[in-house]
Formats: structure tokens, sequence, C-alpha cells
């Protein structure tokens, strides 16, 4: 498994560019003044954009790594979820509830499956079985790795994320500049 | 030696296939003429001293194949152990059975030798006991009184052409004397030819303290050291077996071959393969076997020697094996196990995959800041931890802030994006942003439409702001050098493209080329 998988990006520059790029992209979509006339609570705008960074993030590094396919996997599923309900929401508006606890079953079912089934289970009681499972659940995707796949997706992990941490603090930076 | 090694196991085998094959047609023609050879190995043998014979061919075997010469020395001295045991009759047939011994190696050793010339001399080796013995050996056949636990073990060596480990083990296992331990090391890979040699020798030797075999093959028929030479054959073929299935999934090379020996008395190497081991050791001790034999093979294997010759050999010479061995254990063992490290495939494996952890870690250690100092593995779990979190909080802890802070850009949002466009230019932003501007026309539109207010601050102000932005991301873009040039032309080339305000252009304009000239 782990000799298939290439580091994500050799040139930390590179993968900044890209994230930084996309993440604008995604940016300037979400400050559609349509959509941000449309959510106007902070919280959910933080939230779409942190969404929207993970997701940039993840989506420059592709398919490559298991977190970030967890990571694509997380969000597709919750924008889902996320229209779902919001489906739900107005059918309720219109009293039209029929099909939603199916619905709503096959969602779940759906995102409870193994987003990676390939890596087998392998839970190996180590000493660092604590820390370890924190990390598993930090490092998204990693719940089922054992713990060498583990530390290595952990390491292509906090590269990306502190590229990304940099990137946005400098957007950051920039915007509140001016 | 690697080659070497896996070359003669191929040899051996071929030759012991060889032999299997061509048993029934070589040898019963050659009993006949077996006699010449025999007769004459045993002229010299009782003409010469015990100690001349062997050292005679001690030389020869030298000379055959590089061997280290304590094998041979050691031979006179089992001879003359088991010279004390019997009679001066009984001394010829160690030294008959040494010299024959090392023609065999010869035989074994040089693959030069046409195959069927090896079995022949094999069954010239082996069956001349049937016609040889009962003149060499007539005083010892009197006193020996016949083994009946030979005889059974003889009939089940037929069963041996299987090459059936566990089946080869067995019947030794039966064996009630000191036999037990050579045949036990016999499987021996690394040293076929010694454990070859020793099977030989210690069955002749034990033919002179028990003399079941002689009297057998002398007196009841010749069949029986036919099947005696052909367990021998057939033993090494089938421990050639998982010799060389050894060879090719270890990957050890010749080293690798030499431990991998199947016997597991041998090398502590050897227990890595813990299915054939353990059913080996079963196997072995199922068979109560004497006291001494065990022990040989306990201190044999305390010691790691890989050489068979610990058959007959008391520790002496174990030890003395051992230490010439000790050269080539080193080059190897270290792929594997260090001294005093477990060597089943189960810790192997666990501890390649610690050092691959371990590996993975320091990488690990590197990214993290601060964590290089750490020792110990669980507070660097923590750190990193630490550090994990506090990036997934920083990344939340900003997308907060962008939240915050758009709203209030509302209206220079547009304005930044240009800007961004110009910074991400200069900084390789490259022409998927100038395509995802033009894939969303609205938001084009409305750009233009911001841009003219930008447009009507002075160019200085923008000039400013883009530099500091530049300054900022500069910091942040270690290295934007490489990706300038040409992302930059295509930048340029699409915003020309887009077809944006011609004040906005202007602005672009205006502002670009002094990116240009400050960049590079």
């Amino acid at each position: 498994m782990s000799p298939s998988q290439q580091p994500t990006e050799k040139n930390p520059t590179n993968l900044k560019n890209q994230f930084a790029r996309r993440f604008v992209r995604a940016l300037n979509s979400l400050h559609n003044p349509k959509k941000s006339a449309h959510d106007n609570q902070m919280h959910r705008r933080s939230r779409r954009i942190k969404i929207a960074a993970y997701n940039a993030m993840a989506s420059v590094v592709g398919s490559r790594r298991t977190w970030s396919r967890a990571v694509l996997w997380k969000i597709r599923n919750r924008s889902r979820t996320q229209g779902l309900f919001r489906n739900n929401r107005k059918r309720v508006d219109h009293q039209i509830v029929t099909n939603y606890h199916h619905r709503h079953h096959v969602k779940l079912s759906i995102k409870r499956r193994n987003p990676n089934p390939k890596r087998e289970v392998y839970f190996d009681p180590s000493r660092y079985s604590g820390q370890e499972a924190k990390l598993r659940k930090l490092v998204p995707g990693a719940e089922n790795m054992d713990s060498w796949c583990l530390v290595d997706e952990a390491t292509d992990y906090i590269n990306c994320l502190a590229a990304q941490v940099e990137v946005m603090k400098t957007l950051v930076d920039l915007y509140t500049a001016t | 030696m690697a080659g070497e090694d896996e070359i003669e196991g191929r040899n051996r085998e071929d030759e012991q296939m060889h032999y299997n094959s061509t048993n029934l047609s070589s040898d019963w023609p050659f009993n006949a003429t077996n006699d010449l050879t025999n007769t004459s190995m045993a002229m010299v043998a009782s003409s010469n001293p015990m100690n001349n014979a062997s050292c005679s061919s001690a030389s020869m075997i030298d000379s055959f194949c590089q061997t280290p010469p304590t094998i041979w020395d050691h031979h006179p001295t089992n001879s003359q152990t088991l010279g004390a045991f019997s009679d001066l009759n009984m001394q010829n047939n160690p030294t008959t059975s040494s010299s024959s011994l090392g023609f065999r190696k010869g035989n074994l050793l040089t693959p030069s030798w046409p195959p069927p010339n090896s079995a022949i001399k094999r069954g010239g080796m082996f069956l001349p006991p049937p016609t040889a013995t009962p003149t060499m050996l007539p005083h010892t056949l009197s006193q020996f009184p016949a083994d009946s636990g030979f005889i059974e073990r003889a009939a089940r060596l037929s069963s041996f052409s299987a090459g059936n480990f566990e089946d080869m083990i067995n019947p030794f296992g039966n064996v009630p004397e000191s036999s037990m331990s050579p045949y036990n090391n016999r499987p021996v890979q690394g040293q076929p030819q010694e454990g070859f040699v020793n099977g030989f020798k210690s069955t002749s030797g034990e033919g002179s303290k028990d003399l079941p075999l002689p009297v057998d093959c002398g007196t009841n028929d010749g069949s029986q050291p036919k099947n005696d030479a052909r367990q021998g054959g057939s033993g090494f073929s089938g421990n050639n077996l998982p010799g060389e299935s050894e060879y090719s999934e270890g990957g050890a090379g010749g080293g690798g071959g030499q431990d991998e020996t199947s016997d597991e008395g041998l090398g502590s190497k050897k227990r890595r393969r813990s299915d054939q081991d353990s059913d080996y050791n079963q196997v072995k001790r199922s068979p109560q076997t004497p006291n001494e034999s065990t022990k040989n093979n306990t201190e044999i294997q305390q010691k790691g020697d890989k050489n068979p010759i610990s058959v007959a050999n008391k520790s002496k010479h174990g030890k003395q094996i051992s230490q010439s061995s000790d050269g080539q254990k080193e080059e190897y063992i270290h792929v594997r196990a260090r001294r005093g490290q477990a060597t089943n495939s189960h810790s192997l494996a666990e501890r390649v995959r610690r050092e691959k952890i371990s590996e993975r870690m320091k990488f690990l250690q590197d990214l993290v800041p601060g964590c290089s100092k750490v020792t110990g593995k669980a507070v660097m779990l923590d750190e990193i931890i630490n550090y994990v979190q506090s990036l997934q909080r920083q990344v939340e802890f900003l997308s907060m802030k962008l939240a915050t802070v758009n709203p209030r850009m509302d209206f220079n949002i547009e304005g930044l994006l240009a800007k961004d466009m110009g910074v991400s230019g200069t900084l390789g932003f490259g022409a998927d942003m100038a395509m995802a501007y033009t894939q969303n026309p609205s938001q084009l539109a409305i750009m233009q439409g911001g841009i003219p207010g930008l447009g009507s601050s002075s160019s200085d102000a923008v000039r400013r702001t883009i530099n500091s932005h530049l300054m900022a991301i500069g910091g942040v873009y270690k290295d934007p050098n490489s990706q300038v040039p040409n992302s930059w032309d295509d930048e340029l080339h699409n915003i020309v493209q887009m077809g944006l305000n011609p004040s906005s252009t202007q602005n672009l304009g205006s502002t670009t080329p002094s990116h240009l000239k400050a960049e590079p």
C-alpha cells in the first residue's frame, strides 16, 4: 500500500499555489452576492469557508492520499446530506414528508461506509494505542489504518495542513490590509 | 559464495534427482564394478593407518571443495573414539567410511562431473557395503548383533524416496542410537556435503558401533544398503526442496542459503521459518532421542552453530566451526536480525515494521516544529497530535476571520480579486484563474462593475496595496521565481483576453510592469 502512495508534492510552493488558486476560486463563488445575501450568519459562513479550504486542499492533493480521499468523500457526503436536509425542510414546509425516512436511512448508510475499503482493518495493540487513536481521529480517513500508514498519512496531512494554514493566513492578511 | 552455494544446491538437487531416477538402473549394474573400487578403498584403508587415510581423504576433499579443514580434522578423532569403542577392525571402518565420504564429497561438490558418474560413484559408495563390508567387517559382524531397530529404519527408508521431510526425520528419530544426531543434522542445506558426509559417517560409524548396517547389508540382502543409499539421496533431494524455497523466498543470497539450511539444530536464523521449524521440532522431539544426541543438538542450537558436523562432534569442534563460520554469518545476519534478537518470522516482520514506522516518524519529527528535540515516541506523538490540532484550529480560526473580513469588504472584494489576480499572476496563479473567471460570466460582470470603482482611486494607492500584498505573499511563497516568467505572460495574456474595462486594464497595465521589474 505505502509505496504506491507518492508524497503529494515535492515542491511545497507548488502545493501552496495550487491550493491558493482553488481556495480563492472557492471564496469567489462563496462571495457571490446572491449567496452572501442568503447566509448572513457568521457561523455558517465560516464553516463554509473552512469546508472550502479543506476541499481545496484535498482536491489539490487529489486521490493519491487516503486523507484527501476521506476529506473529499466527507465533504461530498456532507453537501449531499445538507442538500437533503434542506430539501427535507422545504418538504416539511410543503407538508410533504413522504419518503423522508427512507432517504435519510440510505444516506446515513452511505455515510458510514468505509471510504477506503481496500485498506484492511488492522489495529495493532501497541503501547501508544491511546495516542495513536487520538491521531487516528485527527487525521481524516485514518480510522482503519495500520500504524505505519497512519504515520505516513499524518506526515502528509500535516504537510498539507501547514501549507493551507500559511496560505489562509496570507489571504487574511491580504483581505484585512485594505 | 552465494552463487556457489546456490549452484551447488542446484547441482546437488540435480544429481540427487538423477540419482533417484537412475537408482534402479545404475545401482545394480554397479554392484559388480563397485567391488573393485571398494576393495581398493578397503585396501587403502586397511593398509594405511587410520589417520593417514583420513588425512589423505581430507586433502583430497580440500582440493575438491573449500571446506574448513576442521571438518576433516574431526574425522580422525571420531574414528578414534569409535576405535576406542571397537576393535582394530572397527578402526578400518571409520577410515574407509571417511575416505568413501571424501569421495562422495568430491562427487557432490564438483558439479563438473557428469551426473551419471556421480550417481554411479554414489551408488558405488553406497552399494559397496553389501559386497565390501563382509570382507572388511567380518569380526565386527560377529561382535555386534543385528539391530532390529535398524531394520525398521531401513524398511522405512524406502519411503524416503518421496522426499518427505518429516518422514525422513521420523525414522531417524526412531533410531535409538546416537545416530539420531547425524540424521537430525543432516538436513542442513548450507553445507550439505558435510551433512551428507556426517550422515554417512555416522551410519558407518554406527556400523562400527552397533553394526546394524553392515550386518544387514552384508548378510541379509543387498537391497537394504541400497535403500540406505537411496535414503541419503532422497534425503537430500527432499531437503533440497525447502532449501531451495528458502533461497527464493529469503532473498538472502548464498549467505542466507547457508543459514536457511533446513536443519533446525543449526542456525539461529533457521528458526525464522517457524512453521517448518515447529514441525521439525515436533518431529524431532516426539521420538524420544537418547540423551547424548539431544544434548549435542541443544548444544549446537545454543551456539548457533550451523555446521552439521556437530553430529558426531563434541562441543569443541562445534565451537571451532561456529567460529570459522562467524565471518560468513556476520555478512548476512545484519540484514535480518542481530545477535540475540528473535528470529522467527513474526518477530522479524514486526521488527521491520517498527523500523519502517520509526523511519517515518523521523520525517514527521522534522515536520513538526519543536518535535526534533523530543525523545520518546509517546511524547513525540503528543507533540504531533498537538500540532495537528493547532493547525486544524488555526484553519477554523482563519476561516472565521475570512468570514468576518469578507462581508465588510464586499465592495472591495472584486477589486481584491483583480489584485489577487495580479498577485497570483506573479506567483504562478496560472491560466486556471482566468478560466475560472471566464467560466463565471456573472462574476466577470461584477468584477467589471467593481473595478471601475477601484479605478477611481489613485493608481498609486492600488500599486501600493498590491506591492504590500506582494510583499506579504512573497514571504509565504519562498521561491516564486521559478514559476514567474511563464505564468506571468500567460496571465497577462489572459487578462487582456478577458476584455476587462479599459480603466482596469490601464490600472493593471500600470501596475504590472512595476511587478515585473520588482519580481525577478
